[in-house]
């Protein structure tokens, strides 16, 4: 398992080392730079000389060993070529922590909320829960989280008044924007559970533990969860990194300070230091993501062994 | 039930308006958020003429509690002036940065200088400051001012509009680096007196030019971090930025150590930067906001039925123009420019399009420019509906201009594209309305071509394009930065147009100091890139509708106004 993780890292740091690779040559290559989307056609000592503060006058392979070297020297991201005066390391640091904040709670809540409504479908299944659940999965997998959030906050702060219709800080501000964002969670563990409780409560094993009187309750925890939620825990992965980067949409309807909004206007800006930084934390999380939920699987299902097939060889060779 | 579904309808309209991946670009009549645009105008200043001086406050009851909530297009990216050039920035800046003069009301008012004297051959502007001090105790001295000049003509700083700042004495050789900084026309006589020595005569100088004070020592303590966060931003305006919530607002308080804060009655002010429209018009519905630019005719229909939102229709300084390429084979042809422009549906662009925010286009500066006091757009009139009762066949001009080229003189054998700048949903809509239309009147082929606003304008640039969208506003209040975009030399209006005689002309004028002929020769030049060149096709003059609470007072709604929130103040607003 040791080497089996180490292994993953060191694929993992290649990874990092061709997705930012890519990204450096691929923003370099789209036309336009950060001075053409604001101001522009300016007399070329001008533009001489705001190039030469941002290196932007030097080689292109120049400037990707800059930034590694400033990556592994200094460890730092470079600075915003949008936002003058500011890391990017910085804006990762202050924002990322805000996006997560809402992000965790709503797959948190998205997660097992989502399970035990799935589990309660797959029990009754065809009987009016499972409906009440099917529907409510319908509708947060197809109303989009835009129109979601537009109604929320129409009825929610202009017509009850109940909540501020924007802005960051206390507990009020962060209910509407997780109701929202825990929607389309809920409606897709929701299915998955169901579906997978459905095979595993028509298999012997769950016959054979009522028949020897296990209360439904402990079946239910021992057996149909543990043998279902495999499916749900691969969808983990990928959403737990997307909790940092932030929901744009959310953020920038509920004018929430997060990561979202600077990542998609630094690529609309151009803002070449920006979208590699981000890019490149955005990467790293996804991947250790999917590790960790490899990991994971070990502990929940102990038919899952993380090794190599050469080792499995080996192993079984001894054996 | 009714209700019900038209709230739906409006939910998924703006639904589909996202789906189509929609950068802010052309969404609003005014684009006041619109970043990637060049030269944005004041997203709080879109105001036609001259605003009303407010009441005094003394003959109304005011609010006890005097409080202010406003929005802000975008997130400034720094609010160090040498660095940021945006809108957003220069909104806030005029807030909590005292200039030497202030654009208040249409006109140009002394602010941190009491008086200003100019020599006799307009050379040299003498500035007297007032006692004024930053939020620090400290007093805002000449070196303060003089420093700011300097520091944007160095070299090193990479000030993005430096050659703005070339009609200083040197500026040019000093920000070429081939003359010191010591040489710069800018002098402290003494701690109140300020000295500014030009290189030619320039009657627009303190209309174009903000000279702002900036604390060389805090600069230098903070270092790039300076105007990044509400702490490392020195200030000395009628508010200090009290916190800066990033992304999200921008809270302002009263300056006490301000020399005219008695004047000031607003306590706290504060700007949300808010990207989502419907969540901006959710503000205003319950109060959040006390006054909002809006775009969206369903919301203005709603707010226009409230009885305690008075709404206010303006045009700003910023015309949608269509730009042809004088360098492409076929449109350096004149005959062929004036047919397409001939066809071009403005009228049904304005109306369709944009709600009737919009004014169609018979000329080419926006009506809220002005010189000698008037409009110059008043004063020209629209001399494109005299080229259209001229030549009431387009098509017949089409074939004229496909003779002149020696290619078919049938218009169904001809097609050329119409490049447009945006990828929204509204957009998409403008392109293929104006397809239609043009392909209708002039029996010709039009294809369509979009992209992004920074790829758009550097394909435009390099000459790939035949004719295009091209959006542009003026950012200060003088009429020759929207002619200079088309001179040679400058060339920043990708027209490709070389015409010695516009750009004499261009150049003249801003040098002139007679207002008589200053209006004249603008009306002139105007006559040129619309009629007698046909340089570009009028579209409309960009506007919006603006919806306040009728207890706000004090707005000064002039276009380029740079009095910021220095006059308002509520009296009557339910607490």
């Amino acid at each position: 398992m040791v080497t089996y993780i180490i292994k993953r890292v060191l694929y993992m740091a290649m990874v990092l080392f061709i997705v930012v690779s890519i990204t450096f040559f691929m923003i370099h290559s789209v036309p336009g730079d950060p001075l053409t989307s604001s101001v522009m056609n300016l007399p070329d000592e001008v533009r001489d000389n705001y190039y030469a503060r941002y290196g932007l006058d030097k080689p292109l392979f120049e400037q990707y060993l800059r930034f590694w070297k400033l990556l592994f020297t200094e460890g730092s991201l470079g600075e915003s070529i949008k936002y003058p005066g500011r890391m990017v390391e910085e804006f990762i640091l202050k924002y990322a922590g805000i996006s997560a904040r809402l992000g965790i709670i709503s797959v948190v809540l998205g997660f097992s909320v989502g399970t035990v409504f799935g589990i309660l479908a797959a029990i009754f299944k065809n009987r009016w829960p499972d409906y009440a659940v099917m529907l409510t999965a319908i509708a947060g997998v197809t109303i989009p989280v835009f129109v979601l959030a537009a109604v929320f906050q129409y009825f929610f702060t202009v017509k009850l008044q109940w909540f501020p219709t924007t802005g960051w800080g206390t507990v009020k501000h962060m209910i509407l924007p997780i109701a929202c964002m825990c929607l389309s969670p809920i409606a897709t563990y929701a299915r998955y559970m169901r579906s997978s409780a459905l095979d595993v409560l028509g298999q012997d094993y769950i016959l054979t533990a009522e028949s020897k009187g296990v209360s439904s309750f402990n079946v239910v925890k021992r057996h149909v969860l543990r043998n279902s939620i495999l499916p749900s825990i691969t969808l983990l992965g990928p959403s737990v990194a997307s909790v940092f980067t932030g929901s744009f949409v959310i953020e920038s309807m509920f004018a929430i300070p997060g990561l979202g909004t600077y990542f998609i206007r630094a690529i609309n800006e151009r803002d070449f230091t920006m979208v590699l930084g981000m890019n490149l934390f955005y990467c790293l999380l996804y991947i250790a993501s999917l590790l960790l939920v490899d990991i994971l699987y070990v502990f929940i299902d102990p038919r899952i062994r993380l090794a190599t097939s050469k080792e499995r060889r080996k192993k079984a060779h001894a054996e | 039930m009714k209700k019900a579904l038209t709230l739906f309808l409006v939910l998924a309209m703006a639904a589909g308006m996202l789906a189509g991946c929609s950068d802010p670009q052309n969404e609003t009549p005014d684009q006041p958020d619109q970043t990637s645009e060049p030269a944005a105008s004041d997203p709080s200043a879109t105001e036609p003429s001259v605003g009303e001086p407010p009441a005094s406050p003394d003959e109304v009851p005011i609010d006890e509690e005097q409080y202010f909530n406003t929005t802000l297009g975008s997130e400034p990216p720094s609010l160090n002036e040498l660095l940021d050039t945006s809108t957003y920035c220069n909104v806030i800046l005029n807030n909590v940065v005292e200039p030497l003069v202030r654009n208040e009301y249409g006109e140009i008012v002394p602010a941190g200088c009491s008086d200003y004297r100019i020599s006799e051959d307009g050379l040299t502007y003498t500035f007297t400051l007032r006692e004024n001090y930053w939020d620090d105790g400290e007093p805002v001295t000449a070196e303060h001012y003089a420093y700011t000049v300097r520091m944007r003509l160095l070299p090193e700083t990479g000030y993005p509009y430096a050659a703005d700042m070339y009609v200083i004495k040197n500026g040019e050789a000093v920000n070429k680096g081939e003359k010191d900084v010591s040489e710069l026309g800018v002098r402290v006589v003494d701690e109140r007196t300020l000295e500014i020595t030009l290189e030619y005569v320039c009657p627009a100088l303190l209309s174009t030019i903000r000279f702002t004070p900036l604390r060389q020592d805090v600069i230098e303590k903070w270092g790039d971090r300076y105007g990044t966060e509400a702490e490392t931003l020195a200030c000395c305006g009628p508010f200090v930025l009290d916190e800066w919530v990033h992304n999200s607002s921008l809270t302002l308080v009263k300056n006490e150590r301000y020399w005219d804060a008695d004047t000031v009655k607003l306590e706290k002010a504060t700007y949300h930067i808010v990207a989502e429209e419907i969540a901006r018009y959710n503000m205003l519905d319950n109060g959040s906001l006390d006054t909002l630019d809006v775009s969206e005719q369903d919301y203005i229909d709603h707010f226009s039925s409230r009885e305690d939102l008075v709404s206010r229709k303006y045009t700003s300084a910023r015309h949608h123009t269509m730009g042809f390429n004088l360098a492409d084979e076929v449109f350096s042809n004149r005959s062929i420019r004036l047919a397409v422009s001939l066809a071009f549906p403005r009228e049904g662009t304005s109306s369709y399009i944009w709600g009737d925010l919009t004014t169609p286009a018979y000329g080419y500066l926006p009506p809220p420019m002005y010189e000698n006091n008037v409009s110059i757009r008043e004063a020209s009139g629209d001399p494109f509906k005299q080229m259209i009762a001229d030549n009431p066949d387009p098509q017949a001009v089409l074939i004229q201009g496909l003779q002149e080229l020696g290619l078919s003189s049938d218009p169904a054998d001809f097609s050329f594209e119409l490049y447009v700048s945006g990828t929204s949903a509204r957009v998409h809509t403008m392109g293929e309305y104006w397809q239609q239309e043009l392909q209708n009147a002039l029996g010709c082929t039009v294809t369509l071509r979009y992209d992004d606003w920074a790829i758009f304008y550097d394909n435009c640039c390099a000459g790939d394009y035949q004719m295009g969208y091209i959006s542009w506003g003026s950012p200060g209040a003088d009429a020759s930065y929207m002619f200079n975009l088309f001179t040679t030399a400058s060339g920043a209006y990708p027209a490709f147009y070389n015409n010695p005689e516009f750009d004499e002309l261009a150049l003249a004028v801003q040098q002139e100091l007679d207002p008589e002929k200053r209006l004249e020769m603008f009306i002139e030049l105007d006559n040129m890139l619309v009629c007698e060149d046909v340089v570009i096709c009028p579209n409309v003059y960009a506007g919006g509708i603006n919806f306040s609470y009728d207890y706000v007072n004090g707005v000064d709604t002039s276009t380029f106004t740079t009095a910021g929130l220095k006059y308002v103040y509520t009296a009557g607003r339910e607490s």
